[in-house]
């Protein structure tokens, strides 16, 4: 602080001086301190978790994807709660209060906080908690004790148990994320029933985690048993399949968020017995929709983190390089440049935080937090290449990383541009009677 | 160069970027098979498109930033680099980098063929701008004991494969306490002094070779010295405008593969029970690319067909860097929409779209990032 602004605060009569904030707390703590107490021990436990564990692996896990052995950190994750915490004790983590306030706040600083150290690694820790959703928003208990309650038990042990969710087909991909191409979506997997169960048969892509998971959630038409054509919006069923049932085809070589495969699942007359069942028939629309519900605003918080960790990277660059023997950050042009990026972060993190503070994720709102960081974080990615001038393509310097890892996040979850349809679907009705 | 003659040259460029293209990408791999880029490089050299130092060679006066922009413009030289910008930006970016240090010679030695590479560009910043001399870095000549000396770093140079010899520019002290002046000469890759390190993990243009030059107490002779004063300095200018000018050209060739593969794939794919691009808001993204594309083609060829020698320097490189800001900047959003009417595949490497991306991106900074590029072009505007 300027001294003379010092000499004049301190010159105030006491209520005054106690009325204006001057002290040096960083701006990450500021906004820490704005949580309740038990998100604020959760964002340092992230926070710390991601410093020390993901960080030191970014480089290289993005440089050999193939080489990169997810198991080992997933394994340290489980051990402290971070891969079951969409159940409260003693099914899993979740902190109580977090029941009575937000089912996702906790996901989203989680998303914020290990993406910043690294998109990818940040994707494989949380792929599964996207695995997961589908059995905990059926709302059909035994399916949570059947199932969720053994793999957070699991988990908690360090004995890692994953899953997977799989929608995304060769020639389906965001149409079975909006209620327009639903209809219409040429979608494969299929699933008959037959005694006892079921019989799978199709194919998904562009799974996240795919090739490491134990267990996949995965969407199907069941077909009619009046013979006529089943389609996604009436007939989609979910069901839990366990690794040894389904067959892991190529890892798909990708841009970015590389330390997370993205990997082809075969179904091949896979029979799943009639426990699979997530929740009831032909309840799957509902059931993946409401998924992305929850799961919209945790990808926001994801491209939320690459974006930060790209801003904190260009901050770093301009500290330690000079210019005509002063810090580059000392010259107003950068200053401009890293205040836009912050602002843009903090712009993200606002719409991620009020996505989140609805108790149960709003579709309209998660989607436009979804799209508004996606769009605002491969601005942000790319800012930050720009300010480091040259040195901004090289892979060392991370933000080109950030790029790469953050133009995922236009696509995945539903193409921005289904996000802005869903926005407008959502409150399409209500928004109409208002005005 | 008129109508016909560019309907021509573009016709046996087609043909020729397309050989390119069936080469390079036969197999899988983001950026290609780089293994077949020397071949790739002689069958060029062979056609002329490659500049060269030796005069006997088809590529010292029609290759790109040959001698022949001297005379009949650039038109050639831009018009080649957008074609093969279309198939690869970095095989593209790998010709024009010979280009570009041939340029620095001027024609004023005649070399036997060899690989070039100049060396022009600071660790960070621009040369010429005020604020952009960073610290150590820049190389100095000077003389010392009667003889003269290079001393100092050079960054980023872009090489078709590593280079023979190294055209640099240099500063060295004015006469008689005048301000340093500028210097261009010629120094061999492997002298005593000269060190190159290849720059590796890079986002893009992996066709091409990047490397960072240390030089220390390299002896330099008189007759290496090929300009100096205001002659080096012209040189110097003329440099960086092409430069910039090639990437632009570069990058409307990416972002022009980027919407024909876009449209392509959008014609055959199906989403919600109708074909891709029947869907307005992939119209609007591919329709907005389309647009860009034709604002980039028409601010890089504005004064293309005036001849280098009849070019005004700063008015030269006015127009480089408002073309290299403007056309890059709207080449990454055309790629970028591209690639989002691909959705997941447009992320995955087997239609390319990503490797325009990274390529596009790296363009965005090369030798000059866009606030830099601002900066620079309101001095040259004050300096007017």
């Amino acid at each position: 602080m300027h001294s003379n602004l010092a000499y004049s605060i301190s010159r105030l009569k006491p209520l005054g001086r106690w009325l204006y904030d001057h002290s040096t707390v960083a701006l990450w703590e500021r906004e820490t301190r704005t949580l309740p107490a038990y998100l604020q021990r959760r964002r340092r436990a992230y926070r710390r978790f991601a410093q020390q564990h993901i960080a030191p692996l970014a480089f290289q896990a993005d440089e050999s994807p193939e080489e990169y052995d997810p198991r080992p950190l997933l394994a340290q994750a489980g051990r402290l709660g971070f891969q079951s915490e969409l159940l409260p004790w003693p099914l899993g983590t979740m902190p109580y209060r977090a029941l009575l306030e937000s089912l996702v706040f906790g996901i989203v600083l989680k998303a914020e906080e290990f993406c910043a150290a690294c998109g990818g690694i940040g994707l494989s820790l949380l792929a599964h908690d996207l695995g997961m959703g589908p059995l905990l928003l059926s709302g059909h208990l035994p399916t949570l004790l059947r199932w969720q309650w053994p793999i957070n038990r699991a988990n908690l042990r360090g004995d890692v148990r994953l899953a997977a969710f799989a929608i995304t087909e060769p020639g389906a991909g965001s149409d079975v994320e909006e209620s327009n191409g639903a209809p219409q979506a040429r979608y494969v997997t299929t699933a008959r029933k037959v005694e006892g169960g079921y019989v799978l048969n199709g194919q998904k892509v562009f799974i996240s985690g795919g090739r490491h998971c134990d267990y996949v959630s995965v969407f199907a038409v069941l077909e009619r048993e009046d013979g006529t054509q089943a389609q996604v919006d009436t007939d989609f069923t979910g069901f839990i399949v366990e690794r040894e049932r389904f067959t892991v085809g190529r890892r798909e070589r990708k841009l970015g968020q590389r330390a997370c495969d993205a990997t082809q699942l075969f179904f091949d007359q896979v029979f799943v017995p009639q426990r699979n069942l997530i929740g009831t028939e032909r309840s799957g629309w509902a059931l993946n929709r409401n998924t992305l519900n929850y799961s919209r605003g945790p990808v926001g918080a994801i491209a939320l983190g690459i974006a930060r960790g790209a801003v904190e990277a260009a901050a770093e660059f301009a500290r330690d390089t000079r210019l005509n023997n002063k810090p580059l950050i000392a010259y107003q042009e950068v200053q401009l440049a890293l205040a836009e990026m912050w602002l843009d972060t903090l712009a993200m993190r606002g719409m991620v935080w009020q996505s989140a503070r609805h108790w149960r994720p709003v579709q309209g709102i998660a989607s436009a937090a979804k799209a508004f960081c996606g769009d605002t974080g491969f601005r942000v990615a790319n800012r930050a290449m720009e300010l480091m001038g040259d040195h901004g393509y090289l892979a060392t310097q991370r933000a080109e990383k950030a790029m790469r890892d953050v133009r995922l996040n236009q696509i995945y979850e539903g193409t921005n541009q289904i996000n802005y349809l869903s926005f407008i679907e959502s409150f399409w009705e209500s928004d109409r009677v208002l005005s | 160069m008129d109508q016909h003659e560019r309907r021509e040259v573009e016709a046996v460029l087609r043909r020729f970027a397309a050989r390119v293209d069936q080469t390079l990408f036969a197999g899988e791999g983001a950026d290609g098979d780089l293994a077949c880029l020397p071949p790739l490089l002689a069958e060029a050299r062979d056609m002329g498109l490659v500049a060269d130092p030796d005069p006997a060679s088809p590529g010292y006066d029609l290759g790109v930033w040959g001698q022949a922009c001297h005379e009949e413009g650039l038109t050639r030289s831009l018009l080649t680099l957008s074609l093969l910008g279309e198939v690869c930006a970095g095989y593209a970016c790998a010709i024009h980098a010979q280009g570009i240090a041939c340029l620095a010679l001027n024609g004023q030695r005649h070399l036997s063929s060899a690989a070039l590479a100049a060396v022009f560009t600071p660790n960070y910043g621009i040369p010429l701008c005020e604020r952009s001399i960073s610290e150590g870095s820049g190389l100095r000549l000077a003389r010392a004991d009667g003889v003269l000396r290079l001393n100092g770093t050079g960054h980023f140079l872009l090489a078709a494969d590593r280079p023979c010899k190294l055209v640099c520019f240099a500063l060295q002290p004015g006469a008689d306490q005048a301000a340093p002046e500028w210097a261009v000469l010629i120094i061999d890759s492997n002298a005593t002094g000269v060190e190159l390190t290849e720059v590796t993990h890079r986002t893009g243009l992996r066709a091409a070779k990047q490397y960072h030059l240390s030089c220390d107490q390299v002896v330099v002779s008189a007759d290496q010295v090929v300009r100096e004063g205001e002659a080096a300095l012209r040189c110097l200018r003329q440099v960086m405008a092409c430069d910039w000018l090639g990437q632009a050209a570069i990058a409307l060739g990416v972002a022009r593969r980027a919407l024909r593969d876009s449209r392509a794939y959008t014609a055959q794919r199906y989403q919600g029970g109708r074909i891709i691009e029947e869907h307005a808001g992939i119209q609007l993204l591919q329709g907005t690319a389309e647009h860009d594309i034709a604002l980039m083609a028409a601010i890089l060829y504005q004064l293309a067909d005036e001849s280098l020698a009849s070019h005004d320097p700063i008015a030269l490189l006015r127009w480089a860097v408002h073309a290299r800001l403007a056309v890059v900047e709207h080449a990454h959003r055309a790629v970028t929409n591209c690639l989002q009417t691909l959705g997941g595949y447009g992320y995955m490497e087997d239609y390319h779209l990503e490797k325009r991306l990274r390529d596009v991106s790296v363009l965005k900074s090369l030798h000059g990032a866009p606030d830099q590029l601002r900066l620079f072009l309101n001095e040259l505007a004050r300096t007017e």
